[in-house]
């Protein structure tokens, strides 16, 4: 049955005002109220996982094939398959060594992607890119945006081992060295707990910017119900 | 005085003892009198044994591998015994311990409490904290639906800004955009004015849009994108074709350098090669080079990192766009300021977005939206400086004489 497009958007406004007023309603507490919309937005998400899954994985690459293709198209979709049941065997712990191997295969799939793109793609460009800013910005007529670029250069460099040596805790010293080591790491500490609390700083005021214009737009909406 | 002896090691423990001494083995429940009839009696002194069998069950020093069955003999475990050495019959508990159990019940106490103390005061209770500052928020926020909307400047176009306006007017017509919605809807409300803009210039441009998503809830945001637009005052999409939903990227992290390197393996769409009349600018992708230009939309600085480092390890040899959330931006600014840049345009925030729509003379928001978000910033601000100068001036009066 198709229903008629101003039906729905009434629906759909009278739905979206009632669980904006329950998240709201938090504000006085945790009630039931809020825990039905935060079920109802648990339960919908669940629910379009499962519905993506289903039409955009499950049938279309897996049983599709499996059951209409080719002979090919099922040989090549006989391992998924297999891979695929002996993964749901997690589900009981009778059988869930089954599925370890394949949990193996995903997790070692998935640190090997990972490791290799942070060490191409974030470790070597980042730390190539931290010595040129200096190089280019010394080595160039002396300007304020070269000027920049090597104090920009100097700050990462800085920021990055002090935060490193803010975390280090094991370290251990000879005697001798104690007093003139312990005013090296004191001082390493200070410097990057100073460097780790500004990034806290800013990224919780990241956080709340973004919590700010989500809460600005339902309280849009809200009002321009009223008007 | 009962006792009970141990099954494992033979040995007499006192009868509350519930883990023998000797072998820590599990004790019986059922208790005998075997020490009574030794002749031992309170208080339990070493003079008080009755004959040297029995001497090993007081131990004065406790060897390291004591305990462990069969590893030491018996009189390596207990070498001597001292003859003035008293043995309480309670255990001697320190002051320190005494307060450390004593934290330690008030913590699972804690626990298991309701929420709220009711021991504090009303205006500390963390309740009420977060009910007043909320009131003070929203009230102050919709000031404006109330008073006559003040004039306020919109934000000045930033180099980043700036920066990813050229590249977006500079692109070659008759190659499709790809755009990735990787944001949660929680967080349409501030990345969807970004897109919005991209989507409005792209368009004018008669470039097609493709969008994808990484993420199970991509495809209907980029549906509830398409419908914004439709909705929105000024006509953004003159030609419906001008867009097109590819859907969903499987595979999450691993996903990601499958879908850069092969697309259309590992996305079957009937566009790639039925949608001949109405996207024919997609019969010829067959990686993302193929694309005039990636925008990757997003609130999750990892799920950024994810697609730098990808591309990073393929190339694609194209604009690389990012339309994320002020919460991920301290993350992303590293790549967009490296030498060479990692990315070549960003487009952080609402004020990115404000200001996009500005500089492309397409703006349709609410003014309203810019000075509420001002506004709000502004009482974070006061808020956090009220409360801190409270904070110290409660701190200082508890430590001042």
């Amino acid at each position: 049955m198709n229903l008629p497009d101003n039906i729905l958007n009434v629906a759909g406004i009278v739905i979206s005002t009632f669980l904006t007023l329950t998240i709201f309603s938090y504000l006085l507490g945790d009630n039931a109220l809020f825990r039905l919309a935060s079920h109802i937005f648990i339960g919908t998400t669940a629910a379009l996982i499962i519905a993506i899954a289903w039409e955009s994985v499950l049938w279309p690459k897996l049983l599709y094939p499996f059951l209409f293709g080719s002979s090919g198209e099922r040989l090549a979709t006989l391992m998924p398959l297999a891979l695929g049941i002996l993964l749901l065997s997690k589900l009981s712990p009778r059988f869930s060594a089954l599925g370890t191997p394949v949990m193996a295969f995903l997790l070692g799939v998935g640190a090997a992607i990972a490791v290799g793109g942070a060490v191409v793609g974030t470790l070597v460009p980042q730390t190539l890119s931290s010595t040129r800013l200096i190089a280019t910005g010394s080595l160039s007529k002396l300007n304020y945006e070269n000027f920049m670029h090597v104090v920009q250069g100097l700050l990462i460099i800085l920021g990055t081992v002090t935060a490193l040596g803010y975390f280090h805790f094991g370290l251990h010293f000879r005697d001798t060295d104690r007093n003139r080591i312990s005013l090296i790491r004191k001082t390493t500490f200070y410097v990057g707990g100073i460097f780790i609390a500004i990034t806290l700083g800013v990224v919780y005021a990241g956080i709340y910017s973004a919590a700010l214009v989500a809460m600005i737009d339902r309280l849009n909406f809200l009002m321009n119900l009223l008007h | 005085m009962t006792s009970i002896r141990c099954p494992q090691c033979g040995e007499l423990n006192f009868a509350q003892s519930t883990v023998c001494q000797f072998c820590s083995s599990n004790l019986p429940s059922s208790s005998t009198d075997e020490l009574s009839e030794i002749g031992i009696t309170q208080p339990l002194r070493v003079e008080n044994l009755p004959s040297p069998k029995h001497a090993p069950l007081f131990p004065s020093r406790i060897n390291p591998l004591d305990g462990i069955n069969g590893l030491t003999s018996f009189a390596q475990q207990t070498p001597s015994i001292h003859p003035n050495d008293s043995l309480p019959s309670r255990l001697k508990v320190t002051d320190a311990q005494i307060e450390h159990a004593e934290l330690l019940r008030n913590l699972i106490d804690a626990e298991g409490a309701a929420p709220g103390d009711p021991s504090r005061r009303f205006g500390r209770s963390k309740h009420f904290s977060r009910f007043f500052f909320s009131v003070i928020l929203i009230v102050g926020l919709l000031i404006f639906y109330f008073v006559s909307i003040p004039e306020l400047d919109q934000p000045e176009i930033s180099p980043a800004v700036l920066q990813t306006y050229k590249i977006v007017e500079n692109l070659a017509v008759n190659l499709p955009a790809l755009l990735v919605i990787d944001y949660n809807p929680a967080y349409s409300a501030e990345l969807d004015l970004s897109i919005k803009a991209l989507l409005t210039h792209l368009a004018r441009k008669n470039i097609l849009s493709v969008f994808v998503s990484s993420l199970p809830t991509g495809p209907f945001q980029i549906e509830k994108i398409f419908n914004d637009a439709k909705k929105s005052r000024l006509v953004i999409l003159p030609d419906q074709s001008l867009v097109y939903n590819l859907g969903y990227i499987p595979g999450g992290l691993t996903g990601i350098p499958l879908f850069i390197q092969a697309p259309r393996q590992i996305m079957p769409s009937e566009a790639w090669t039925h949608g001949q009349s109405i996207y024919p600018e997609l019969m010829g992708i067959n990686s993302p080079d193929d694309f005039s230009i990636m925008v990757i939309a997003t609130e999750n600085s990892e799920t950024a990192r994810s697609w730098i480092e990808q591309i990073q390890v393929h190339p694609i040899g194209r604009p690389l766009i990012f339309v994320i959330s002020a919460q991920a931006t301290p993350a992303l600014l590293p790549y967009y300021s490296a030498i060479p840049k990692q990315i070549d345009g960003l487009l952080s925030g609402i004020e990115a977005g404000l200001q996009y729509e500005t500089f492309d003379s397409t703006s349709d928001s609410d003014s309203r939206t810019w000075l509420m978000y001002n506004l709000g910033m502004l009482l974070a601000g006061i808020l956090m400086a009220v409360g801190g100068i409270l904070n110290a001036g409660i701190t200082w009066g508890r430590h001042s004489p």
